[in-house]
């Protein structure tokens, strides 16, 4: 849903997030560019749809947010906590739709190792948002 | 004879202070018919008996409550205040003309608003019967 992904992206480019990234353009929808500068975040639509629970069209999806950072867990988690100070309990600005409701729900984390046997570390979390068709 | 779902569903309150489409945002409506039952249950009767007495009902109506004072609004909300008289016109298949319309002359017991942390604000009114429920077919008008 593009006007989701463009929302989220903006409400990603507050300072306090973007100053623990390589810079602004440091967030990413589904996957990181190739060779990509770490540390990231990278959001994605984990599932959800149409709630069809009215004659009013809603949406009721799940968001993965998360960070990856080579310098440590704790690095990441450092970016994760800012994404979800933007996201928490706040609201988006979805072009042709109201979001009444948008709060993390499950917390995640991971540790990836590369074949150079480096480490990459995820946080992130599932926020969960709906939005009503204006 | 093909089905049809809720959604199809067309409301209409008509109250002293205003007729006001109450569908739109519904979530479920539902009307429960009911009979006074006189027992006549006497003598050796092994089972009780009954004359059915005079028709009578109850329904309910659960929406999501929209911000504002516009249709669905609080505007819609206090004509179905409690204690205010009315009638309900309802049209399961819609409002086109010549579809299905039920007419519930009707009392209001008020509207009840949910409003849980995490979910939608919700409003459900329930209403008494006050009068004989008739039905007749849409003239492609709400609340006629």
């Amino acid at each position: 849903m593009n006007e989701l992904d463009t929302a989220i992206y903006s409400k990603l480019q507050g300072t306090a997030l973007t100053s623990l990234l390589p810079g602004t353009a440091s967030i990413y929808n589904l996957q990181a560019s190739d060779n990509a500068t770490f540390p990231y975040v990278v959001f994605s639509l984990h599932a959800g749809g149409d709630e069809n629970q009215t004659p009013k069209r809603r949406k009721n999806l799940l968001v993965y947010v998360r960070a990856y950072s080579k310098t440590s867990a704790l690095h990441a988690g450092s970016i994760d906590a800012q994404c979800d100070t933007l996201l928490h309990a706040g609201s988006l600005n979805v072009n042709g739709w109201t979001n009444f409701w948008l709060n993390r729900e499950q917390d995640l984390n991971m540790v990836e190792n590369l074949p150079s046997g480096e480490k990459v570390w995820m946080a992130g979390g599932i926020y969960r948002t709906r939005i009503e068709k204006n | 004879m093909a089905d049809f779902a809720g959604s199809a569903l067309v409301g209409a309150w008509v109250q002293a202070a205003a007729t006001t489409t109450i569908t739109g945002d519904h979530k479920s409506f539902t009307f429960t018919p009911s009979i006074n039952m006189i027992n006549k249950t006497a003598g050796a009767d092994q089972g009780a008996t009954y004359i059915p007495g005079v028709k009578d009902g109850t329904w309910t109506f659960n929406a999501n409550m929209q911000s504002g004072t516009a249709s669905g609004g609080t505007t819609t909300y206090s004509t179905l205040d409690e204690g205010n008289e009315g009638t309900l016109y309802v049209y399961p298949e819609g409002i086109t003309a010549g579809k299905t319309k039920y007419v519930y002359p009707s009392i209001s017991q008020g509207a009840a608003i949910s409003m849980p942390y995490d979910n939608v604000t919700e409003v459900t009114v329930n209403g008494q019967l006050n009068g004989l429920r008739t039905s007749g077919t849409s003239t492609g008008t709400a609340g006629a």
